[in-house]
């Protein structure tokens, strides 16, 4: 993730992106936190390009067993989002959300699958909504889809994805903070590459 | 060689029904052993190990002369070369991989008729509805097994598919393949 394979962008380019992550990230963890009735936070976004090989290992530790839930993005083409937050962090969203007594350290069930989709299902259509309305081209979620496993092996996919359009993937990531879990969960989005296009044009008509 | 001080203190897992030589507890860290990142390859000779951490769409492909104790093991991302975006790295694919694993193979002293092969890997990690089309998994270990029938390889075992990512370990020296999905472990 050094300079050099930060393709064609430029810094302003990227900075952008980050910001752009930035206004989607907010905007799923308010609707987030309305649905909960408590607050979750965001951190810093960050934006990089990366080899799409890369992408696994990106984010630190591959073996590190994670809660993650896909979707598609539907824009131009077919863009790729990944909620991925600590076992921990899931189980307290789902007890929120189900109503339930706080129980830690308990294996999932259904309900919390189905819980942790319709997480899914909010902070993507508020991430994307936003980001449509600055590039005024509609972007749509798909189903979620909910599995528990090593980072690395849920990272794959969009990965794989990825790579059969292009060589570089364009990786936005925000950090999501919630009462006192120490290893923060993240949204991750790919644009497709059209998209990226057309934000890139956007950035231009902003004078970027 | 691969008697490591952890083994000897007892603080391995010790591989049940195991008749070879080799005692290899996958729990151990051996010195040893390379990690095969994604969409890369690796050709060693024995004791050397290798293995792929998290493979989950992915799939590994490890082919073997245990004749001639060399052992090459493949992280491969996307089905084919053909249909690629990246031509510059063959290791990407599986069907390439393949081609130029066992070129390196040969240069190390494998002899192509006593190469044998064990894949692992392909599981699909989300369910989705559309699943023919997205089942990226599915579609690189068919076309590693096509590869290798293409080949003349046999394929000696396979633990593929599911919805699991595998953490797998090769081992040259007796061709066993530990494949590890969640805290069991397996071998092929």
């Amino acid at each position: 993730m050094t300079s050099e394979s930060n393709h064609n962008y430029t810094e302003m380019q990227l900075d952008a992106l980050q910001e752009m992550g930035n206004i989607g990230a907010s905007h799923a963890s308010s609707a987030l936190s309305k649905m909960m009735g408590t607050d979750v936070m965001i951190d810093v976004t960050e934006s990089v390009v990366c080899k799409t090989e890369k992408v696994p290992e990106a984010f630190g530790d591959r073996e590190m067993k994670v809660i993650a839930i896909y979707l598609d993005a539907f824009g131009v083409e077919r863009g790729h989002m990944l909620i991925v937050m600590p076992i921990g962090m899931g189980i307290q969203f789902s007890d929120i959300i189900l109503g339930r007594p706080a129980t830690e350290g308990r294996e999932l069930d259904d309900d919390d699958m189905a819980a942790l989709s319709e997480i899914g299902n909010i902070c993507a259509s508020a991430y994307l909504s936003a980001i449509s309305d600055f590039l005024g081209n509609m972007l749509l979620p798909s189903t979620p889809s909910v599995t528990v496993d090593m980072q690395g092996a849920v990272l794959e996919l969009p990965a794989a994805l990825a790579a059969e359009t292009s060589n570089f993937a364009v990786l936005i990531k925000t950090n999501l903070k919630f009462n006192g879990v120490t290893y923060p969960g993240y949204i991750l989005y790919l644009p497709d590459v059209s998209s990226q296009t057309l934000l890139m044009k956007k950035f231009e008509e902003l004078g970027l | 060689m691969l008697m490591t001080d952890d083994v000897r203190n007892g603080n391995g897992l010790v591989r049940p029904q195991s008749n070879d030589l080799l005692q290899f507890t996958p729990s151990m860290t051996c010195k040893n052993e390379i990690i095969v990142g994604v969409a890369e390859f690796y050709t060693v000779p024995a004791p050397q190990m290798l293995m792929c951490i998290g493979l989950g769409s992915c799939v590994g492909i490890a082919i073997y002369d245990v004749r001639a104790g060399v052992a090459g093991l493949a992280h491969a991302m996307l089905p084919r070369f053909d249909d690629g975006k990246d031509k510059q790295n063959a290791a990407k694919y599986a069907d390439s991989v393949i081609y130029v694993m066992v070129d390196e193979l040969i240069e190390r002293g494998a002899t192509k008729a006593n190469l044998r092969a064990k894949i692992a890997g392909g599981a699909q990690m989300f369910q989705f509805i559309s699943s023919d089309t997205l089942n990226i998994g599915l579609r690189n270990s068919d076309v590693a097994k096509e590869t290798l029938k293409k080949e003349r390889i046999p394929l000696v075992a396979e633990d593929v598919g599911g919805t699991k990512g595998r953490t797998v370990r090769f081992n040259p020296t007796d061709g066993s393949y530990s494949i590890q999905i969640g805290g069991e472990y397996s071998w092929i």
